[in-house]
């Protein structure tokens, strides 16, 4: 007998089962009974609520889901991205189904991979005030295929498109920013957020608990349009040599920022349009909001100065209130209603003409000139030049500016004398910028223009230029030109007279007839003083002086080194039309060379 | 020799008959459930029905290898497979893989291995050769509490893991053992009274916040189902959905919109039933619950006839067992228990429970067969 055999033969002898047969019975019935309760239930389920829950069932699988279209794409007119939408996926917690103890490893993992604080990470994976939180949007696709693979329930990858600017902070106030809705905040990205947008397209259909939609059940598909493409028109050329130049002058000076704005006369489409400090699109938020908020060459006031006195004179002209060759009496200094009204050097030029005053940036001149023109005239050519309204330009936050005209409460005579010479009259750079395009165009003021053609698909409508108004005669545009191109050449010793050692006229850009006017605005201080330190320096004009290119504005504001601001603005205004001029393969005419240049 | 071939004779083939049949409906839901199903990250788990497929053949060897073998050389293996088990409990507990927010399986080679199932079964045997060791005194305060202490250890590490699941079947295995082997009315009310500040202190320390949540949420969609959580409530309401929309006769394998739709949670195994309520309806829950309670009741008929106390307790426990796993799979599916995660016995995928619930067939085979006290 084997070990096992010993032991069966011992365990036959075993005693009689000791296990009352009642309690079997009762396990029998207790048994009996819980599987009754769960035949009740069952029944109670699938014969008397089962239409109730069939109905839950199907409301849990028909649904509606909103298909989203992808934003619209912006270019410049050469076709070169400066908005797009790209794939990207975010990473989504539910912290109900990650475990307590599991979630700060989970967190320091995350961080490693998106690169991001473990402790805010840490947050969302344990927050108990929503079920369901982003914690890194925008994932590259690497890292979300390596957060794919670690296969956790708590966390979801959700398909989110991401606007990226890959010029970075070039023609960033153009092109403006999408907040964290995909609603654009500024610049061209908010004035055109509903085509940029598209229509949002609806999917009926069975969807699975994966929320996929089931193949083989019926679907019902309005699709989304995807939003528009827009083409730009600015010149990428032109916008670079904008902000380069912009950039330059104003670290050499160092100014607080500025603006330019180059613009087709012709048309009013802006070619160029520059402003600093600058911001990148893709990171807005690290920026300061009155930075990637609003775009300074349309939405910043100031007073514009000496430039205005480019209409003070359009004005006189066109009304024939003056003639090119009125005589005025500069002496330097002029009284009127109790105020002393001083050139800006204090000193007296004697009897000039309108152009002698632009020459000389006469501002008792301009005072006389004006009460010539009186106020009902003067306003009249103000308001038609565009001052005190917007421009309409195609971008979001343009400010129509503070003109008090004679029909305005607040106006009093001494405004049309300080408004001779660009005091107590606020405008933006842009205003100026067409303004002076208009007499660029022989008078004819168009209405500056952003976006050069608009795509829907392969449907793409091109904006045809807007004429505003003809403000002013051909004959008066003309003869402004000709004094413009000899303010000009005033300005030159700023940039020649280094070069050739001559501080008399010479041509400002060699080769090229130039039409420019400085301004140097004072800045009113909230006492209602101006104040003394500070200015802000321009400089309006065109390129060639017939049938121009280009006209733009170079605005730069409180440079530290130099109050009259010709030393700051026009070597920029000379850089930039230099290039421009070359960029446009105008030939320089040999006759437009000083001695020495 | 003679013998071993004679006693096959006694081979119990309704118990046979209801577990095939049982079986056949497993391999239908269970490929039914696993053809869409993906999980959260989109993995197919189809691959899962092979893998039953093969379980099943597993389990059915086990079946037949432990028929023929004597169940009564198995109380001698008792105590040394009794610390094997509290040992890999431990070592679970350990170096166990998380899954599930339990650590409760330990990898073997590329496939994970439930130690806890398989103590289901030794525990099984330990109580029972515990309690026909003494079977002359089973109403003793200190054989009874003997008995509380061989299911108290492992219960304890289980409970650590934790897996509230498999603690409760223990119970029930413990219960119903100690019940038939005539547990005295003031010895149940002490443990009660013992039992309700220990009870007490785990809620507050042992129970992780899910586990208390799925309690609380069960105890809500009791008293008032719109106050739930939606989303603490979606297994259930999911759960419910698939089984009310299954109606009398059921979608019909592979059309249930839920099942199919990946919208109920491990519809493979906890909730399988709620597959079979949706695509089979209330036609198929029947059957399958009937196939069920068949069982049940044959295993306590062998449990009447068996020869001697060991071999009636060791299938008590295998009726507590699957007792608990049934009533709590279904129940949980079914809103009238909470939810904790027990495969339904026969039905769901799981490979160390399905080899188990065979083994233990096979068990039980053993002991109907061996159920004459002298067979010539």
């Amino acid at each position: 007998m084997t070990l096992a055999e010993k032991r069966v033969s011992k365990l036959r002898e075993a005693k009689p089962v000791q296990i009352s047969r009642w309690r079997i019975y009762a396990t029998l019935i207790f048994c009996l009974l819980l599987v009754m309760r769960i035949f009740l239930r069952l029944g109670e389920l699938q014969i008397f609520q089962s239409a109730s829950l069939t109905a839950m069932a199907r409301k849990e699988i028909n649904k509606q889901i909103t298909l989203q279209p992808s934003r619209g794409m912006i270019t410049d007119r050469q076709g070169n991205i400066l908005a797009m939408d790209v794939d990207r996926q975010s990473l989504w917690a539910i912290p109900s189904q990650i475990p307590a103890e599991r979630a700060p490893r989970l967190a320091l993992t995350l961080a490693a991979l998106t690169g991001q604080d473990a402790q805010k990470i840490l947050a969302s994976l344990t927050s108990k005030d929503q079920w369901w939180l982003p914690v890194v949007r925008w994932l590259e696709p690497k890292v979300a295929a390596q957060i794919a693979a670690l296969e956790e329930s708590g966390l979801r990858l959700i398909h989110e498109p991401r606007r990226i600017y890959p010029q970075g902070d070039s023609a960033a106030h153009v092109v403006g920013a999408v907040n964290y809705n995909g609603d654009g905040i500024s610049g061209i990205e908010s004035f055109y957020n509903t085509e940029l947008k598209g229509i949002t397209g609806t999917m009926t259909a069975e969807f699975d608990g994966v929320r996929q939609p089931i193949a083989i059940a019926p679907q019902q598909t309005e699709p989304a349009r995807d939003g528009a493409t827009l083409h730009l028109t600015l010149d990428p050329v032109v916008q670079h040599i904008a902000e380069t130049e912009l950039a330059e002058g104003i670290k050499k000076h160092q100014a607080d920022g500025g603006s330019v704005i180059i613009l087709e006369p012709s048309t009013g489409a802006i070619r160029g349009m520059a402003s600093w400090p600058t911001f990148d699109p893709n990171r807005y938020a690290d920026f300061m909001p009155e930075t990637y908020g609003r775009n300074p060459a349309i939405s910043v006031l100031y007073e514009p100065g000496s430039t205005l006195k480019i209409f003070t004179v359009a004005a006189g002209l066109q009304a024939r209130a003056f003639s090119a060759d009125t005589l005025v009496n500069d002496n330097g200094m002029i009284e009127r209603f109790g105020l002393k009204i001083h050139n800006w050097d204090y000193k007296a030029n004697g009897m000039i003409t309108p152009g002698e005053m632009l020459y000389y940036s006469s501002n008792v001149a301009a005072v006389h000139l004006n009460e010539l023109t009186g106020p009902e005239k003067f306003y009249q050519y103000i308001n038609e030049f565009g001052f005190g309204q917007k421009t309409g330009i195609d971008l979001g936050g343009e400010e129509r500016g503070i003109v008090h005209d004679a029909a305005s409460p607040n106006y009093s005579d001494i405004m049309l004398l300080a408004n001779a010479y660009g005091q107590s009259i606020s405008v933006t750079p842009l205003q100026i910028a067409a303004a002076t395009a208009a007499i660029a165009n022989d008078g004819l003021l168009m209405k500056p223009y952003m976006v050069e053609q608009r795509c829907d698909g392969n449907y793409c409508v091109t904006t045809q230029p807007t004429k505003v108004k003809q403000v002013v005669e051909q004959g008066v545009a003309w003869t402004l030109r000709r004094m413009l191109v000899r303010s000009a050449n005033h300005y030159a010793h700023a940039v020649w007279e280094t070069k050739t050692g001559s501080k008399a006229d010479q041509w400002l850009v060699p080769g090229y007839q130039v039409g420019a006017k400085t301004g140097t605005a004072s800045i009113p201080l909230p006492t209602g003083e101006y104040d003394p330190e500070t200015t802000i320096v321009s400089v309006a004009g065109f390129v060639p002086a017939e049938n121009a290119k280009y006209a733009m504005i170079v605005k730069i504001d409180r440079p530290k080194d130099d109050i009259w601001g010709t030393n700051t603005v026009v070597p920029v205004f000379y850089r930039i039309v230099d290039q421009l001029v070359r960029h446009e393969r105008i030939p320089p005419d040999p006759t437009l060379f000083s001695p020495g240049q | 020799m003679q013998l071993e071939i004679r006693i096959w004779r006694e081979f119990n083939l309704f118990l046979l008959g209801c577990v095939v049949v049982l079986l056949i409906i497993s391999g239908l839901c269970v490929y039914s459930a696993t053809f869409n199903a993906v999980t959260a990250y989109g993995t197919p788990l189809n691959i899962l029905f092979p893998r039953h497929i093969v379980n099943i053949l597993l389990g059915l060897g086990m079946l037949f290898a432990f028929a023929s073998f004597d169940y009564r050389l198995i109380s001698g293996l008792a105590l040394p497979f009794y610390l094997v088990v509290i040992g890999v409990l431990a070592v679970v507990l350990i170096a166990g893989k998380v899954s599930e927010g339990a650590q409760s399986w330990i990898e073997v080679g590329t496939r994970t291995f439930q130690p806890s199932e398989v103590a289901k079964l030794i525990i099984i045997v330990a109580l029972a050769t515990y309690f026909a060791r003494f079977e002359d005194q089973l109403e003793a305060w200190n054989v009874q509490f003997g008995g509380l202490l061989i299911i108290g250890i492992p219960l304890l590490l289980i409970l650590i893991q934790p897996d509230f699941g498999t603690a409760l079947v223990v119970g029930t295995i413990w219960l119903t053992m100690a019940w038939c082997a005539g547990i005295r009315w003031q010895q149940l009310l002490l443990l009660a009274v013992v039992a309700t500040p220990i009870i007490f202190i785990g809620w507050e320390k042992i129970l992780d916040n899910e586990q208390k949540s799925r309690l609380l949420t069960f105890y809500w969609m009791f008293v008032n189902p719109s106050q739930v959580d939606p989303n603490e409530g979606y297994n259930i309401t999911q759960s419910l959905n698939a089984i009310g929309s299954g109606g009398l006769f059921g979608a019909g394998l592979r059309h249930g919109i839920l099942s199919q739709g990946n919208y109920i949670p491990v519809q493979y195994s906890d909730f399988i039933f709620a597959v079979v309520g949706e695509e089979m309806g209330f036609v198929g829950g029947l059957v399958l619950l009937t196939f069920e309670g068949l069982l049940l009741w044959l295993i306590l008929s062998i449990a009447h006839r068996a020869r001697d106390t060991f071999g009636r307790l060791v299938a008590i426990g295998i009726f507590g067992m699957f007792l608990a796993h049934l009533v709590v799979n279904v129940g949980m599916a079914m809103s009238i228990l909470p939810v904790t995660g027990l495969p339904l016995p026969f039905i769901s995928y799981g490979g160390s429970f399905t080899i188990t619930a065979l083994t233990a067939i096979g068990l039980l085979e053993s002991i109907t067969m061996r159920w004459r006290k002298i067979v010539f």
